[in-house]
């Protein structure tokens, strides 16, 4: 296996569109490609992550139409889909593309359009993805996220204001991240006193239904220098999968899928949670970014609540979590999240980061799809 | 109300799945079940069409430690025992979906 590099990133704003998601793809795979300081006019794959342009926006064949706009034909392209998943995949499997050798330049990238239909509609297109035994019930994500929230709030003794404190640091961030959907800052009481959506979560507890798309260049280590002059390395890279069925969970406070693929990750990279500075969570919900900083290594089980309330996971904590604003504040147009995770530590670690900016030489993706059905763990460092 | 049961090893679980996750087997037989615990539960105040609003759902612990997320018909409190009943949860342009639903017991 070659080692891989991350050598160029580009965003689309994540917000509200409309249109075709192929035009938002081709907007971030274009500013990817002019990231780069040498010219690139061909590659050899474009992968794009998408869970649903279908039902969205009734389109197929995304991939073929957004290496067509870039005029990179004739590369290899497809479309990846894993639901939330589906940019995390992507990214997987584009690396797996470089590291084996099979290719050299693949262009990964992520997009969803959602705001073209309502949020219950979006809401049902999402609820597709769960056993049909649970979704003939009226279950939702936002549900699920519900039904873990209480669960651990029960076995944990957690306060409902700690899940308030991520939704209020994840603003924060967003404020200081012109690509983020919600630029603004809230206070504790606001988050506490919006709508209840799935009781004990409330409105400020989710991420918003948004449109956007990103898109990173992969090539082998060791010719990173012809596209950057901060090539940031793939450490460790692994996908790992749980029950379909969320109540056959054995523990439901927790997400197996997290801790498998970050236990893969880290053992692939030599590291462990500690030597991570900086980290790209899924938070969907607010209770999903606490329990993964607990699957992740970087907090005890039972005690990523306490973490959240005592702002270690904020810009200016022992370990900043969703320094772009996280789903909830920059955005989770579901198939772009797990590339412009990625796309955020790498500016991080290149030292773009603007007002969010925290001192890191590594850091960490956690890509998950469904509710924590499966999870894709990056780790990332910056190069020499 | 019936779980599935696998010949093999005797494990519960529902649904029945493709084979069994514990011993490979795709022989099952199924298992009447009436009354559990009430593990965790959400209200759904803006829950999809064809159900009731808010809606109740929950997730209920058998005997045997088989699971069902089902509806609650009437607010429950975690860790109580239900009874449950098998009925039309959810109808939808004139489709039925038939599941659980748990009352106290």
């Amino acid at each position: 296996m070659r080692d891989v590099a991350v050598v160029a990133y580009g965003l689309t704003k994540f917000g509200k569109h409309g249109g075709s998601v192929v035009d938002l793809l081709s907007e971030a795979g274009y500013r990817a490609l002019q990231d780069a300081t040498s010219s690139v006019s061909e590659v050899d794959a474009l992968l794009v992550g998408n869970m649903s342009s279908g039902e969205f926006e009734g389109r197929s064949g995304i991939a073929n139409a957004v290496v067509s706009e870039l005029a990179l034909e004739p590369a290899f392209a497809s479309k990846v889909e894993n639901t939330s998943g589906s940019g995390g995949a992507a990214f997987l499997l584009g690396w797996s593309g470089v590291a084996s050798g099979f290719y050299d330049l693949v262009l990964v990238m992520g997009g969803e359009v959602m705001t073209v239909v309502s949020r219950e509609e979006a809401t049902d297109i999402i609820a597709s993805l769960t056993h049909p035994v649970e979704y003939a019930q009226g279950i939702s994500l936002p549900g699920y996220a519900g039904l873990m929230a209480r669960a651990y709030q029960h076995r944990y003794d957690a306060p409902r204001e700690a899940m308030a404190h991520v939704a209020v640091k994840n603003h924060y961030n967003g404020a200081r991240n012109p690509n983020a959907q919600f630029q603004k800052e809230i206070t504790l009481e606001k988050a506490l006193e919006s709508p209840m959506i799935a009781d004990p979560l409330r409105l400020y507890d989710f991420c918003p239904i948004t449109d956007g798309a990103a898109a990173v260049l992969l090539c082998p280590y060791e010719a990173a220098d012809s596209y950057t002059e901060k090539p940031v390395l793939v450490r460790g890279v692994a996908g790992a999968t749980d029950t379909h069925v969320v109540h056959e969970r054995e523990d439901l406070t927790a997400m197996r899928a997290v801790r498998v693929a970050a236990e893969r990750a880290y053992a692939m990279g030599g590291l462990g949670p500690e030597q991570v500075d900086v980290a790209e969570v899924h938070d969907m919900a607010t209770i999903l970014e606490i329990v993964q900083t607990e699957e992740l290594g970087f907090f005890r089980r039972g005690e990523g609540w306490k973490a959240a309330m005592e702002g270690a996971t904020s810009l200016e904590g022992l370990k900043p979590v969703n320094t772009s604003g996280g789903l909830k504040a920059k955005g989770h147009p579901l198939g772009a999240t797990g590339v412009a995770q990625v796309a955020e530590v790498t500016a991080q670690l290149q030292g773009r980061a603007g007002a969010r900016q925290v001192s890191a030489s590594k850091g960490l993706a956690c890509n998950v799809a469904g509710f924590g059905n499966s999870a894709i763990i990056t780790l990332l460092e910056a190069g020499e | 109300m019936r779980v599935a049961r696998c010949r093999g090893c005797r494990r519960l679980t529902y649904p029945a799945h493709f084979v069994c996750d514990d011993c490979g087997s795709r022989d099952f037989d199924s298992l009447e079940v009436s009354e559990g615990t009430l593990l965790t539960y959400t209200v759904l105040h803006v829950p999809p069409s064809g159900v009731v609003s808010p809606l109740r759902i929950g997730i209920v612990e058998f005997e045997g430690g088989v699971r069902a997320l089902g509806q609650l018909a009437e607010p429950i409190e975690v860790g109580a025992k239900v009874r449950a009943e098998w009925t039309v949860v959810r109808e939808v342009e004139g489709r039925r979906y038939e599941g659980f639903r748990f009352r106290p017991a």
